[in-house]
């Protein structure tokens, strides 16, 4: 009976106390806008960098984005560009 | 009076089977522990990176040799320049700096324009105080909590000799530290003025790393990103909406990744779960056919088995989730962190900032409660739908 009385107790003794810190326990904006302001100061977030998975992903992304010869721009894009010119 | 008894009958049951329980619970605990705060951490840098991408600029301008990253010179800022359509445009000079010792640690060095009033706003804010002169004056940076502790300990408190990567020693004095909320992003950080974030990386004074630059119409976004494409052969231009789509598609990958495992693990603990009931059931027919011949019908007997079900589920759950969040948000998550950040330069010395992913604990808790529930019930109806004579055999 002992063992059933302490989870009984202490169980949402730790939820109650665990939801008090959560939302009590933090000054969550000035979290997030210590991060921000260190983004703004170097415009440099640097966390893409430490998040290890995601790494070669990431390469492999931004690789796609290089294209060493562009494509040739559409005749849409030369109209916006260039004016009435290249589309007729 | 009835259910007072029932309750009662249930309560004696529940300790009688006490060691059963509590194998159950601790397996239970270990496995919805392990993925709530595999959850709470991814969680937790999503909502950091979705946050800090609202700072990032809209582009950056990279020059490519052969699929690597190289210096590019400043001149190509006055060929953006003629863009109608951008607002600011910036260079940036960072790269890693190792120290030479026998425990080598990398930092991340950042140069910082003193003429750009966004970082100066931005300084102000961290550094509590206005004057940016006072550290743009003499050879001052401003280093991250990761790499004041590992200057302390090497007998830097008040500044530090870097050897640039062209030979030549620079003093540089230690002006402050950035706060110890921040180091998920700035632990290993040193941010110095541009000038010495290039004597340092050894780069001409003609050459930044890359270009930044801000459009404020989004309309134009698309537009000026194949303008820009157009203007080098050699050019790189990653947009702001791209790094988002990115990393949208890197947290899908992951969360799937980690569901899958999940629902493996699951259905081993499932097998596990209904193997041990079959087998124990043995001396637990006994009890359902005594049961059930003192009067209790298949719905009692069901019902004082779901009962007991629910209670495990219930206290092993909310007990998991707790300690989980225990572990990542105030006990930083050791060992556990490494699996998800890591570059040379990581200490493992992470504040993370407590996200509560409702939905997907309340997911987990379907997913873990649903085939718990069926492989105890099931065989419990078996048993308890047979003849009391024949069950007690």
């Amino acid at each position: 009976m002992r063992i059933l009385g302490y989870f009984l107790v202490i169980t949402p003794l730790l939820l109650i106390s665990v939801l008090l810190w959560h939302y009590f326990g933090f000054d969550y904006n000035k979290r997030y806008s210590d991060i921000n302001n260190i983004v703004s100061l170097t415009k440099l977030n640097t966390l893409s960098y430490k998040v290890t998975w995601y790494e070669p992903r990431i390469r492999r992304f931004e690789s796609n984005i290089y294209t060493p010869y562009p494509e040739l721009p559409s005749a849409e894009k030369l109209n916006y560009i260039y004016g009435d010119m290249y589309a007729k | 009076m009835q259910n007072r008894l029932f309750l009662n009958y249930l309560l004696i049951s529940l300790l009688k089977e006490r060691s059963r329980h509590i194998g159950v619970v601790l397996l239970s605990l270990l496995l919805i522990f392990l993925l709530s705060s595999v959850l709470f951490i991814s969680t937790s840098i999503q909502t950091t990176i979705q946050n800090a991408i609202k700072s990032e600029p809209d582009f950056v301008i990279q020059r490519v040799k052969g699929g690597l990253m190289v210096p590019l010179p400043l001149s190509w800022i006055d060929d953006i320049e003629d863009i109608r359509g951008i607002s600011t445009i910036q260079p940036r000079v960072w790269g890693r700096y190792t120290t030479a010792s026998s425990e080598p640690e990398t930092m991340l060095i950042v140069g910082i324009d003193p003429l750009d009033p966004q970082s100066n706003r931005a300084f102000s804010k961290i550094m509590n105080q206005t004057d940016i002169k006072s550290f743009l004056d003499g050879n001052n940076m401003i280093v991250g909590s990761d790499i004041a502790k590992w200057m302390d300990m090497h007998y830097a408190k008040k500044s530090y000799r870097f050897l640039s990567l062209g030979g030549e020693f620079i003093s540089v004095n230690r002006f402050a530290t950035l706060p110890k909320s921040s180091n998920l992003i700035s632990g290993d950080m040193v941010i110095v003025p541009l000038e010495l974030a290039q004597k340092i990386l050894n780069y001409d004074t003609q050459n930044v790393t890359d270009i930044i630059l801000n459009v404020p119409n989004h309309a134009e976004w698309s537009n000026l990103k194949s303008k820009l494409e157009e203007l080098h052969y050699d050019i790189r231009v990653v947009s702001k909406q791209d790094s988002i789509k990115a990393y949208k598609q890197m947290f899908d990958y992951k969360g799937g990744f980690f569901l899958a495992l999940f629902m493996i693990v699951l259905l081993a603990f499932a097998m596990i779960l209904y193997q041990r009931y079959t087998q124990v059931l043995s001396t637990e027919k006994k009890q359902i056919g005594i049961l059930r011949a003192l009067g209790w019908s298949v719905q009692d007997v069901l019902r004082l088995k779901m009962y007991e079900t629910v209670i495990v589920i219930i206290f092993s759950y909310i007990l998991a989730v707790t300690l989980a969040y225990i572990y990542v948000f105030i006990a930083h998550a050791p060992l556990l962190q490494q699996i998800f950040l890591g570059t040379d330069g990581y200490s493992g010395n992470t504040e993370w900032i407590p996200v509560i992913n409702l939905p997907t604990l309340m997911s987990i808790l379907l997913l873990y409660a649903v085939p718990y529930f069926s492989a105890v019930i099931i065989p419990v109806w078996r048993i308890a739908v047979t003849d009391p004579k024949e069950a007690m055999l």
